[in-house]
């Protein structure tokens, strides 16, 4: 079967089993999983953000400061601040996994080839790169905290 | 254009989000007072008159990776040419869309604030 063949096969696994049923799998799994899910939920909240900034823009063309006041203090809230809360610790964490994805792509993190012997990890996960990638979930949990610290300790006085 | 031409760009564009983004967070949040002293209406004035051209090159990158990223998680289902082609197509309109917005909502800011 050749190349061209395999592509254009359809994706027999689908959306479940192909994208979203990841949980019995390794790290390097979750991590992929967890990179789809943030970086569609951050490219949807980008498209809703610019129409967002749109409507506020209208205030400073009219040069009217009580608009802008009026329109941040309706979006000041724990409903809103929640979801910037998610926004936040899904671009911190799209941000940082997709660096490790680009440096693993240039096979920088990657472990050296070996002989294959029992229990047979794959030497390719042996290098730095999971380490890594449990180390950018925590670090995404630090900036989490940050984004707490800013949405809700200054901005809503919990 | 080829796929690997692509995903180099997908590269190119996430790296210069990742400098950009830290950036923007950083303008909103590491000044005195926090998230809600930069979002007060002086404040914004005085950001987007320094950082405009910084706002419009991440919208650049911004516009392109996330829509390629969108066109390549769509794609991944392989339900034929015609599908892979207005799926292209779709993704290309609506990223074009989101950057005339986006740098329109730019030129607003700078024209109410300078006008």
């Amino acid at each position: 079967m050749g190349r061209d063949t395999v592509m254009e096969k359809k994706n027999n696994a689908g959306i479940y089993r192909g994208w979203i049923k990841f949980w019995n799998r390794n790290v390097e799994r979750w991590l992929y999983a967890m990179h789809r899910i943030t970086g569609v939920g951050v490219g949807i909240y980008f498209v809703l953000h610019i129409w967002e900034t749109g409507n506020a823009a209208q205030a400073f063309l009219n040069n009217q400061p009580a608009q802008w006041n009026n329109l941040m203090s309706s979006l000041t809230n724990y409903a809103f601040h929640t979801g910037l809360l998610l926004v936040a610790a899904a671009a911190v964490f799209h941000s940082l996994n997709g660096a490790r994805l680009i440096m693993s792509e240039q096979g920088w993190l990657i472990g050296k080839v070996e002989r294959p012997t029992y229990p047979f990890l794959p030497s390719s996960l042996r290098g730095i790169q999971r380490p890594l990638g449990i180390a950018i979930v925590v670090l995404s949990f630090v900036l989490m905290a940050f984004a707490f610290y800013q949405l809700f300790v200054l901005a809503l006085g919990v | 254009m080829r796929e690997s031409r692509f995903m180099l760009l997908q590269y190119i564009t996430g790296s210069g989000i990742l400098v950009l983004g830290a950036m923007h967070f950083a303008l909103l949040t590491l000044q005195p007072g926090g998230l809600p002293t930069s979002l007060q209406y002086s404040s914004v004035k005085s950001v987007y008159l320094a950082y405009g051209l910084l706002f419009e090159l991440l919208l650049v990158l911004l516009s392109f990776h996330v829509f390629n990223g969108f066109r390549k998680v769509l794609i991944e289902l392989h339900q034929g040419r015609t599908y892979e082609k207005a799926v292209s197509w779709l993704m290309l309109l609506g990223g074009s869309v989101t950057f005339i917005w986006g740098t329109l909502t730019i030129l607003v800011f700078i024209l109410g604030v300078t006008g």
